[in-house]
C-alpha cells in the first residue's frame, strides 16, 4: 500500500474529471473525514484516514481490499475506472443518460445503449464525454461514454449506439472474481 | 560508332558502375595514367550530378546536404557463416532411432479433481502440490512421500542441469560458443568487458537496483546505478500527498479550454431554432423563408438575419460574462477555440 505518484494522481484525477468535472474537489475535500487514495496490488482504493491506517497493519498479500476501490493501473500504467467507484461518480456526475426499462437489461449484461433505449440524456453533452447510466427510477446502474453528443443522438437512427458501456452494477455479479483481484 | 552504355548507380553505397570498356589504344605508353585519372574523374563528376540531382537537398544548419537511399546492392558477407551447431546427446540418440516430436495438447483430463487442467503452467495438476499422497504398497510405511517427491524433483532437475553444462562444454570442445546470457544485450558476451555489462544489468533489474543481490567472486559493488522509485510515506502527515493532489488539479483546471462553455450556448441556440422552425413547418405545412423566423430567447429588433441573431446573442452572453469581471483569460480563450465541440 502506498500513496500514488504524481502521473498516478494525474491519470486518476484526468478519469474521474471525466465524468464528474470539478467536483472532484468535493470527493478530496471532505467535512466529515480525511479521506485519501491508495494504491495497494495496482488496485486505487479511496478510503478515510483511520481505515486506511488499519488496513496498513494486514499483510500485503492477504489485504484483499479497504475502503473503496476507484479501479485499477493495467500492466501499461492505464487507468481503469470500475463499478465499485458508481457510488460516488453518481452524485457528482456531470451528464447522465436515463435509460428505457427495455433497455436495461441489454446494459445490465454489458451491452452498449442503443438510440431505442435511451430515454433521456443531458442537454450540451459533447460526444465521447464521461456519462453515467440512470434507469428511468433515478437508480444508477453504471456509466459510459457518449458515443453521440445530445443533438446527434436526437437524429440519429434507432439502432445507432448512443452510450458506450464501460461499467455496469451486473458486474458485481459477472466479473465477482476479477473485481477485487 | 560503338555506343557508349550509360552507368548505373546505386547511391546508398556511393556506387556508379561504368560498364563501358576502356579504350585499347590510350592504356598503351605513357598516356595509360592520365587517361586513367580522366576517366575516374568523369565517373566521379557523374555521380556526383546524379546524388545532386536524384535526390532531394535539405538544409541543416550552415550546409546542404542530400539523404542517401537505402542501399540497394547486395554486400558479400563480411564474417564467415556460423557454423551449425553439433546437435546434443539426446538430439543425437533421436536421430539414430527416428524418434520424432509429438505435439502434445495443452489441457489434461485430471481424474482427481475430474476436470480438464493445463499440461504446464497456472493451474497444473502439480503432484507436489497434492495435499494427500498414497503410501504405495511397495514402499516403507514411515518414508515421508512428500519429501520423497520433492528429493526426486530437486534430483531431476539437477540432472537435466549437468547435462545442459555437458552439451555447453562439448560445443566449446567442437568450436562452437557459449550460449547467449539473456541480460547480455544480444548474445555478445565473448569478452570479459561484455560480461561484466551482462551481470550489473542483472543485477540492478530489480526494484531495489542490486542493493541486496549476493556478490559474486571478487565483485566490487560501486554505487547503486539506475534510479530507485521513491514513494511517499503510506502514514503519517498527508501534506505532501494533499500538495500534490492540488497541483495536479491546478494543471487539469489550466488545460480547459472552454470554462463558458460555448459548446452548451449554441447547441441550446441551435435546439431553439429547430424548435421554433419545426413549429413553424407544422402551422400549415409550407416552408417559409428562414431569415424571417426568430428562435425563443433571441428577439429580433427590426428583421435582423439569422447570423446577425446568433452575433448578437452571443456577444450579449460574452458581454455579460465580461461585466462580471472574469472576461480576459476567457476571450483569450474563445479567440483561440476555432472549432466548436472540440473540448480540450
Amino acid at each position: 500500500m502506498r500513496p500514488l505518484t504524481e502521473d498516478e494522481t494525474k491519470a486518476v484525477f484526468v478519469k474521474l474529471s471525466k465524468f464528474i468535472g470539478d467536483s472532484l474537489t468535493a470527493l478530496l475535500n471532505r467535512a466529515d473525514q480525511q479521506y485519501c487514495l491508495r494504491l495497494h496490488r495496482c488496485r486505487v482504493y479511496y478510503a478515510p484516514e483511520p481505515t486506511m491506517k488499519r488496513a496498513a497493519n494486514v499483510q500485503r498479500k492477504q489485504l484483499l481490499s479497504f475502503g473503496t476501490c476507484l479501479g485499477k493501473f493495467t500492466k501499461s500504467n492505464k487507468f481503469h475506472l470500475q463499478v465499485t467507484a458508481l457510488d460516488f461518480l453518481a452524485p457528482y456526475a456531470k451528464h447522465k443518460i436515463w435509460l428505457k426499462p427495455s433497455a436495461e437489461q441489454q446494459f445490465l449484461y454489458g451491452h452498449h445503449v442503443t438510440k431505442a433505449g435511451l430515454g433521456r440524456i443531458t442537454d450540451a453533452t459533447p460526444q465521447y464525454a464521461g456519462l453515467v447510466v440512470y434507469s428511468m427510477s433515478d437508480t444508477p446502474l453504471g456509466f459510459g461514454v457518449a458515443a453521440k453528443s445530445t443533438l446527434q443522438s436526437r437524429k440519429a437512427d434507432p439502432m445507432a449506439l448512443v452510450c458506450f458501456h464501460q461499467a455496469d452494477i451486473g458486474e458485481y455479479i459477472r466479473s465477482e472474481a476479477t473485481l477485487f483481484g | 560508332l560503338a555506343t557508349s552504355v550509360p552507368p548505373t548507380f546505386d547511391l546508398g553505397l556511393l556506387l556508379i558502375n561504368n560498364p563501358n570498356p576502356l579504350d585499347p589504344a590510350s592504356t598503351r605508353g605513357p598516356e595509360l595514367e592520365p587517361y586513367l585519372a580522366a576517366v575516374a574523374r568523369e565517373n566521379a563528376q557523374s555521380l556526383l550530378s546524379e546524388i545532386w540531382q536524384r535526390l532531394p537537398a535539405e538544409r541543416v544548419e550552415d550546409a546542404v546536404v542530400a539523404p542517401l537511399p537505402p542501399p540497394s546492392t547486395p554486400l558479400p558477407r563480411e564474417k564467415p557463416p556460423p557454423k551449425p551447431k553439433p546437435p546434443s546427446r539426446w538430439e543425437e540418440f533421436a536421430r539414430l532411432k527416428s524418434i520424432r516430436r509429438n505435439k502434445k495438447e495443452q489441457a489434461v483430463w485430471d481424474e482427481a479433481t475430474g476436470e480438464w487442467r493445463p499440461r504446464w503452467g497456472y493451474g497444473r495438476a502439480d503432484p507436489s502440490k497434492e495435499w494427500l499422497l498414497e503410501v504405495p504398497a511397495s514402499a516403507d510405511p514411515n518414508e515421508d512421500q512428500f519429501g520423497r517427491l520433492k528429493k526426486e524433483k530437486k534430483e531431476r532437475v539437477a540432472k537435466n542441469e549437468l547435462q545442459r553444462l555437458k552439451n555447453i562444454s562439448r560445443n566449446m570442445r567442437l568450436g562452437g560458443t557459449l550460449p547467449a546470457l539473456s541480460a547480455g544485450g544480444g548474445g555478445a558476451t565473448s569478452s570479459s568487458k561484455e560480461l561484466k555489462r551482462a551481470l550489473v544489468v542483472a543485477k540492478r533489474s530489480d526494484a531495489s537496483v542490486g542493493q541486496f543481490s549476493a556478490k559474486v567472486g571478487g565483485e566490487k559493488v560501486g554505487h547503486l546505478q539506475g534510479r530507485r522509485r521513491h514513494f511517499l510515506p503510506n502514514t503519517g502527515s498527508l501534506t505532501a500527498e494533499r500538495g500534490i493532489q492540488e497541483q495536479v488539479l491546478k494543471e487539469l483546471a489550466a488545460r480547459r479550454t472552454d470554462p463558458l462553455n460555448t459548446e452548451r450556448a449554441v447547441n441550446r441556440l441551435q435546439q431553439q431554432r429547430e424548435q421554433s422552425g419545426d413549429a413553424a413547418n407544422a402551422v400549415d405545412g409550407r416552408r417559409r423563408p428562414q431569415k424571417k423566423k426568430t428562435a425563443g430567447k433571441v428577439s429580433t429588433e427590426g428583421g435582423k438575419s439569422r447570423r446577425q441573431n446568433a452575433r448578437d446573442s452571443k456577444s450579449r452572453k460574452y458581454k455579460k460574462a465580461a461585466a462580471s469581471g472574469r472576461a480576459n483569460q476567457k476571450m483569450k480563450s474563445l479567440m483561440k477555440s476555432k472549432t466548436l465541440g472540440k473540448r480540450k
